[in-house]
């Protein structure tokens, strides 16, 4: 097939998922929507009544918001590898899946990013996290994990977008050429009025290199950061030097599942089969296990080094999270995060799609639990018997925990009809050199 | 009026570009658009590397120095002593400053996309150029 | 170099006589020989199984830039069998350790001598099997490299753990194994970035495709030396902030008193300032002579490191440190030279080039 035919192919394959959506697009875009408005309608409840909704507690002042942010921000990480990371790298594989990744990433983020302000209680002063000059010359404390999150997370959010709209701009204006009316204003505009001369690919080459070379030393020191919110802290469980290749190789663990969770019904739906194919899932399934084995080593190596030393506190915390109040958290995660993965080794099973997507499921639920499990048993019973005490999730911090869900997925149902799911310039360049 | 060779497949288009060049027409009178990038374009054409590093370069260091001065600074400006940590804590104060370069090098990036690129073009928005996925040799002729 | 040839039994011979001079040299200066041997260990351990791990590590993951070197990393696999044995002698000298007196289930002589010979010796034998496989292009070099790389990661570790860490018995870094499977890579791609400088600069070779190497390997360098920055600041900061007594006494003894402190920050500057600075241009990553300058000075820094962990808990021998190190790195030459007859695969399909 001569290329301009495979390229025009191509261009109406990824194109057609922008066409009318059929009825279960509505019916999922408004199930979506409605647990976005509950959640938002319980936060609005939640500011209204104070922070008593929520289950929060003494001890357990960090619950299901804190676990929902890393959780989130951990989602967010795998779009920047998928996308920054294997471009360095020259993963050819990528751009199956680099475009709703890189999405998926910016929709994670801000997801991510509402959850300090819910955190707050009095939402209304989140501009304190920032620095601006006032009139009681106050500044934020530097010193603090927390702004250090502050710092991370918007650079994050900022260069996140920048790097998918960068990639966004050439594929716009190919939607542009197939636009009509309105339509074609809105993308000619967001196009900025592409033409693909030489001197913007020129440019665009170097900046796309840039963008990959700085997003790579971001996403590891971004999910660090948010890790070291609980390292900085002397608890056992939290005070430990693993945590910050722990968190990012597990946040990219996270990120990975949620994109096969995302990819496979994705491809189904608007026929992608062609352009993303087993062959590209077997490798995601590869980064999967392989991100699965750092976390499982992470998991060994804080448990065995609990019971080394002499450190009773730390040895009873490991106690704790095994046979205590959460162990059945604890054993699910253990399932989801180390021990299903691993029948990824079968090379059977990492070609199936069906299996690949129920893996990837145990792995998002796994991954959450983990958070919810390292964050509440080290609050639970630190080293003071008196200050111990438990906590449950009360309906509010549930419900706002699925109109992230719902956020989330409103946002990525939004982009799958607006814009071209896949890479289309990226992947006619690939097919030329072939 | 300006003299314009389009083509379908890659290998016509640059075999062309390589007769021009040969053929003595200045590498500077010579656009190009492309679907993609054609990085044998570059060759042919003797294309020097993209001044976008400078602008990085700026974005970076400037990042750099912002973030070391704002925090050293605002520390010094009300003296607070957190966490028995001293005024100035270098081994803190690296990670806001590596977070604004990146932020910094990023952005700056960006801008200079723009600008080097001349884009967003707002005649280019009213009426797109669209050359869809051919190749296109575009030669200005003498006296624009 | 031609004299240097030897057949496989005159090797093997070879590498039993240093041995047997480096555990004689224990006995000669008895006085800080536990640490002059531990320093010998854990450096030449490092960058014996580093290599191997580089050459996996390409073939785990089906890419080609290596292939061309893979040969020539492969050469140092035998050595770490040498280093099994060698690690045996450790057993006379176990009074290096803090908890040599009062032993528990996991650190106790016969346990901690069993399994690190153990774990050392199945890394050998994967490191044979892998690089028979890898050189004959058989279909399961892909399974054996993911094999090997377990033991890597799994024997690394347990260096860091037990021979390193457990010199600070009771102090505890998570992140140790880490730190030090990392730094096998590390050096591992720094001896790569050597051999490849040295095909360059002798012309020997496919030049354009040695170049790519070249290239391809400096780059790694540079980004490891930024992995290496970044798992040193989070031990660091951990540690820092907290300010747990019996946490920051690993750190104070090394930054806050001479001559450790002047390791520590040498230390820093040769892992990440000098690669990263010096790697950073286009241009300086196809230079022989720079890049072969760098990968020694990142080499000198994993061996400074090494002085910096052992020297504050276990004193050493300066005599013998270098004469070991001398004789070391002569045993490496050695089997670099030999490399067509140690692994006799001579006349192997070069496909991967």
């Amino acid at each position: 097939m001569k290329s301009i035919e495979y390229n025009e192919q191509l261009e109406r394959d990824v194109l057609a998922a922008l066409s009318k959506p059929s009825p279960w697009y509505w019916v999922a875009l408004v199930v979506c929507a409605l647990l976005f408005v509950t959640g938002l309608s319980l936060w609005l409840y939640q500011i209204l009544k104070g922070m008593g909704v929520s289950g929060l507690n003494n001890p357990v002042g960090w619950g299901t918001y804190i676990t929902d942010f890393v959780f989130w921000v951990g989602i967010a990480h795998s779009g920047t590898l998928i996308s920054a990371i294997l471009f360095l790298f020259r993963a050819k594989f990528r751009n199956a899946f680099n475009r709703s990744a890189e999405a998926m990433t910016v929709f994670a983020v801000m997801t991510a990013g509402l959850f300090p302000l819910i955190h707050l209680g009095r939402t209304w002063f989140f501009y304190w996290l920032f620095p601006y000059p006032n009139q009681r010359g106050l500044w934020v404390n530097f010193k603090s994990p927390l702004v250090w999150d502050v710092f991370a997370v918007s650079t994050y959010f900022t260069i996140s977008l920048i790097f998918w709209y960068t990639g966004l701009v050439p594929d716009i204006a190919i939607v542009r050429r197939y636009a009509t009316g309105f339509r074609k204003k809105i993308y000619s505009i967001f196009s900025l009025g592409w033409t693909g001369s030489l001197r913007q690919w020129w440019h665009y080459n170097r900046l796309y290199v840039f963008l990959a070379a700085f997003a790579t030393p971001l996403v590891i020191s971004v999910h660090s950061v948010v890790s070291w919110d609980f390292a900085m802290s002397i608890i056992p469980g939290w005070h430990t030097t693993i945590f910050a290749p722990y968190f990012v190789a597990g946040a990219i663990f996270s990120g990975t599942g949620m994109v096969i969770t995302l990819v496979v019904p994705m491809r189904k739906i608007f026929r992608l089969e062609k352009l993303i194919t087993i062959n590209h899932f077997e490798k995601i399934a590869q980064t999967l296990l392989f991100t699965s084995l750092i976390v499982t080593y992470s998991y060994i190596v804080e448990f065995g080094l609990a019971f080394y030393g002499h450190h009773q506190f730390e040895a009873a915390h490991f106690t704790y999270r095994l046979l205590g109040d959460y162990q059945v958290l604890y054993w699910i995660m253990l399932f989801g995060n180390s021990l299903l993965p691993l029948t990824l080794f079968v090379r059977k099973l990492r070609r199936s799609i069906v299996y690949l997507f129920i893996v990837s499921i145990f792995v998002n639920i796994g991954m959450w639990l983990e958070r919810f499990v390292i964050i509440v048993t080290s609050l639970a019973k630190d080293f003071d018997p008196y200050a111990w005490g438990l906590y449950k999730p009360s309906v509010v911090e549930i419900g706002i925990t699925l109109g992230s869900f719902g956020m989330f997925f409103m946002f990525f149902l939004i982009f799958v009809k607006v814009l071209p799911v896949l890479s289309v310039t990226e992947i006619k360049e690939e097919a030329a050199h072939e | 009026m300006n003299e314009q060779f389009v083509f379908g497949e890659k290998h016509e288009f640059l075999q062309k570009l390589k007769d021009l060049v040969k053929g003595g027409i200045s590498p500077k009178k010579i656009n190009v658009f492309t679907p993609y990038p054609v990085h044998e374009v570059e060759e042919i054409l003797k294309v020097p590397t993209s001044p976008l590093r400078f602008f990085t370069l700026l974005g970076a260091l400037s990042g750099l120095f912002f973030g070391a001065w704002f925090t050293a600074w605002t520390s010094l400006d009300w003296p607070l002593i957190g966490g028995g940590k001293p005024i100035v804590s270098v081994p803190a104060f690296v990670i806001v400053t590596f977070e604004l370069t990146i932020l910094f090098g990023g952005v700056i990036s960006f801008l200079g996309f723009l600008i080097l690129s001349k884009l967003p073009s707002p005649k280019r928005i009213g009426t797109p150029v669209e050359h869809g996925n051919q190749f296109v040799i575009e030669i200005q002729s003498e006296g624009k | 170099m031609s004299k240097l040839q030897l057949n496989t039994f005159t090797l093997g011979i070879v590498a039993v006589i240093i041995l047997g001079i480096i555990i004689g040299l224990e006995y000669i200066f008895p006085h800080g020989s536990g640490g002059t041997l531990l320093l010998t260990l854990t450096f030449w351990i490092a960058l014996v199984q580093g290599t191997v791990a580089v050459a996996a590590a390409g073939d785990a993951t089906n890419s080609k830039w290596i292939g061309p070197l893979k040969k020539e990393l492969l050469a140092f696999h035998p050595l770490i069998l040498f280093m099994a044995f060698l690690f045996l002698f450790l057993g006379l000298k176990m009074d290096v350790f803090p908890w040599f007196e009062n032993q528990n289930r996991w650190l106790n002589t016969p346990f901690f001598l069993t399994r690190n010979f153990v774990l050392l010796v199945i890394s050998y034998f994967l490191a044979r099997f892998y690089a028979k496989a890898t050189l004959r292009n058989s279909p399961n070099k892909g399974n054996l490299a993911v094999l090997y790389l377990f033991f890597f990661v799994f024997s690394e570790s347990l260096v860091a753990f037990d021979w390193v860490m457990s010199l600070e018995y009771p102090w505890v870094s998570t992140l140790f194994g880490g730190i030090f499977f990392m730094e096998s890579f590390y050096a591992g791609l720094a001896i790569a970035a050597l051999i490849a400088a040295y095909y360059v600069k002798n012309g020997i070779e496919d030049q354009t495709v040695m170049t790519k190497v070249l290239r391809d390997t400096a780059t790694f360098t540079f980004g490891f030396s930024l992995a290496w920055a970044g798992l040193f600041y989070s031990q660091f900061l951990v540690i820092w902030y907290g300010n747990l007594p019996e946490e920051t006494s690993y750190l104070v003894r090394r930054m806050h008193y001479s001559p450790y402190d002047i390791l520590f920050y040498l230390s820093i500057f040769l892992l990440f300032i000098a690669p990263f600075v010096g790697l950073i241009s286009k241009r300086a990553k196809v230079i022989p002579n720079w890049v072969r300058m760098i990968a020694l000075v990142v080499l000198a820094g994993v061996f400074i490191e090494r002085i910096l962990f052992i020297l504050p808990d276990a004193s050493m021998n300066v005599f013998s440190a270098i004469l070991e190190t001398v004789l070391m790195g002569f045993l490496l030459l050695l089997f670099f030279v030999n490399r067509e007859r140690v692994m006799g695969y001579a006349g192997t399909e070069r496909s991967d080039r």
